[in-house]
């Protein structure tokens, strides 16, 4: 049985620990884990000869300030948002696959299991960690996003182009966040890095392509695609919106491309459904939540940890 | 109180038994040289005993606590060196030791002494700033023990500890091993490898099939096993003559000339060994050896076991 709140404080007495520090105390600040797959690997990917670093970094600076360039000469909105969205799907499953799945190969899981630390500070530890790198990658292209749109529009700095930027941010990185707990769930319960990364990007394939497809199929079986019209580039109330979820609420919900290319379609639109983008974001964490929130309850229960 | 009860521990995995109601005490400062041919139980031991593996049934209690029942009590008194285990990489072996510190909850204030502590006691201060990877097997093997003794425990399970190494380094780690049941901790080490465990173990227990065939003292199972001492002596006058003498002492169960000395089935302490070769020489035997074969932990394993495996 995975041990509780209520056990984790008397573990805490019984180490002397007056108080039970807030989560992200015990999660990020003084947590091991979190330090070494943040720090320590990052050390390691930078701590070689200086050429290696530049042999390694170079081609990616030089794409970067190539796409700067076309996107301030080019606008491009449409192209970069779907590269942000193409990148972080791609990043997800490479930062997190292994995270787990090196404790078994590498055979060191054992002897962390053996650890004081709690199946939260194992499991965030590692998931916070790569967090961190996706919201700095997903920092990136935000500078690209916005030249883009001011050369498109002309109109950067105005709350409307502000908010549409924000919004493609949320539900980009958001959907890389729950791809990054999907894997690291694989991770644990795969066991094997390559077979992770894998099922993630095939999950991400059938979601994000397959499943939309046979959505619309299943649709047009049912003859209900001509009622309301489908296409969400025609949508242009919130009441025929609504209308519209009812039926494809599926690739909708799931598919943040049509999410980010939506936004940029309704970007202007007074009409525009204020809150398509933030919810979505919104679904996407409290998946990504309830992911990692079973990842650490199967952790807690195959180890016999406490929890958080 | 015992310091270590294990209870009729027993742990089937579907239809095989693969460790049977196991019971056994041990005492701090106890050695115990856990023997076993491969299969036979002994890593499921160790992993149900290092709270990794929950049992099917029974238990034990290390210093009055349950491994069953509570443990993330139990683990800080238990320290498990694996028979394959990894480290991080990318880091120093100082680094990998202030890791499993920090994760064993040792006070900040305390882990550079306790890291330097343990660094010292296992011989690899002078390779603190190595790379892990950059290290012997041997090395490995003692910077993983040292992990294990970090957070200090009371008792210590090291599955397989000399596997893959040189004789050097299995003769340092034998030392080491030593040093550490000196300190008062409770060591059970596994292996089939017999010579690595007869110079320090105190107590051994032999596991085939998953069921402890003996536990105990050493002197106390070598005595039980070889109730008469075994004496091969070599007489330059030839093995029948001696042969035809050693049946008329009542001390002498039985001989057999073995490659041209004798071997005698002999009862008796000490003096009356000492007194019989006094008469052998009176009588006017010219005695070239004169040796008491002592029964080793390989020849008690050969007369224990069967070769069967779980």
């Amino acid at each position: 049985m995975a041990a509780t709140e209520s056990d984790w404080r008397t573990q805490a007495d019984e180490r002397g620990d007056t108080t039970v520090k807030p989560l992200w105390q015990r999660w990020v600040v003084e947590n091991p884990v979190f330090r070494y797959h943040f720090l320590g690997q990052t050390r390691l990917a930078v701590a070689r000869p200086l050429w290696q670093v530049l042999a390694v970094a170079s081609p990616f600076a030089v794409i970067y300030f190539w796409l700067a360039y076309q996107v301030a000469t080019n606008g491009l909105p449409a192209f970069v948002i779907t590269l942000e969205v193409f990148a972080l799907c791609l990043l997800a499953p490479l930062m997190t696959h292994s995270l787990f799945a090196m404790e078994f190969e590498r055979a060191t899981w054992d002897m962390l299991v053996l650890t004081r630390l709690t199946a939260g500070q194992i499991v965030m530890g590692k998931f916070l960690s790569r967090l961190v790198m996706l919201l700095v990658f997903g920092f990136l292209f935000t500078p690209l996003l916005w030249m883009a749109a001011n050369r498109e529009f002309n109109d950067m700095a105005s709350p409307l182009m502000v908010l549409w930027g924000l919004k493609v941010q949320w539900v980009t990185v958001s959907w890389a966040i729950l791809v990054s707990a999907v894997t690291l769930w694989l991770s644990y319960h795969v066991r094997r890095g390559m077979v992770a990364a894998a099922a993630s990007f095939v999950g991400q394939v059938f979601v994000l392509l397959v499943l939309p497809i046979f959505w619309s199929f299943f649709l047009s079986l049912l003859q209900i695609t001509d009622t309301p019209d489908p296409s969400y580039l025609r949508l242009e109330t919130l009441g025929r919106f609504t209308w519209f979820l009812a039926w494809s609420w599926l690739p909708i919900v799931y598919n943040p491309i049509v999410a980010a290319v939506g936004l940029f379609v309704f970007r202007t639109s007074p009409n525009a459904p204020f809150l398509w983008g933030i919810w979505q974001g919104i679904v996407y964490l409290i998946l990504a939540a309830a992911v990692l929130w079973a990842l650490m309850a199967s952790v807690a229960k195959a180890t016999r940890k406490s929890l958080l | 109180m015992a310091m270590l009860e294990v209870r009729n521990l027993r742990k089937e995995f579907g239809q095989l038994v693969a460790v049977k109601d196991l019971s056994f005490t041990l005492q701090p400062g106890d050695i115990f040289g856990y023997i076993g041919p491969n299969g036979a139980g002994k890593t499921t031991t160790l992993r149900m005993l290092a709270t990794l593996l929950e049992p099917t049934s029974g238990t034990a209690i290390i210093n009055g606590v349950d491994i069953v029942k509570e443990p993330e009590a139990a683990r800080p008194l238990i320290g498990f060196m694996p028979d394959f285990f990894g480290l991080y990489e990318g880091i120093t072996a100082y680094e990998y030791l202030a890791f499993f510190a920090e994760a064993y909850g040792i006070p900040p204030a305390e882990r550079r002494q306790v890291i330097e502590n343990v660094l010292e006691l296992t011989d690899l201060t002078v390779k603190r700033d190595a790379n892990v990877e950059t290290l012997s097997r041997g090395m490995q093997q003692r910077l993983c023990l040292a992990k294990t003794l970090l957070h200090d425990p009371l008792l210590l399970l090291l599955d397989e500890p000399a596997s893959g190494l040189d004789p050097r380094a299995r003769a340092e780690l034998k030392e080491l091993l030593k040093e550490i049941g000196a300190m008062g901790k409770i060591v059970i080490v596994s292996s089939h490898i017999l010579p690595e465990l007869s110079d320090f173990c105190n107590k051994i227990g032999i596991i085939e099939k998953g069921e402890l065939l003996l536990w105990g003292d050493v002197e106390t199972i070598l005595r039980q096993l070889q109730p008469a001492k075994l004496l091969t002596i070599r007489c330059l006058d030839g093995a029948e003559k001696l042969v035809e003498w050693l049946n008329r002492q009542p001390e002498i169960v039985s001989t057999q000339i073995v490659n041209g000395a004798v071997q005698a089935q002999f009862v008796g302490d000490d003096e009356a060994q000492a007194d019989l070769l006094r008469r052998l020489i009176l009588d006017g035997h010219r005695i070239a050896t004169f040796t008491e074969m002592t029964m080793d932990l390989e020849d008690v394993f050969l007369r224990v076991t069967k070769g069967e495996v779980a």
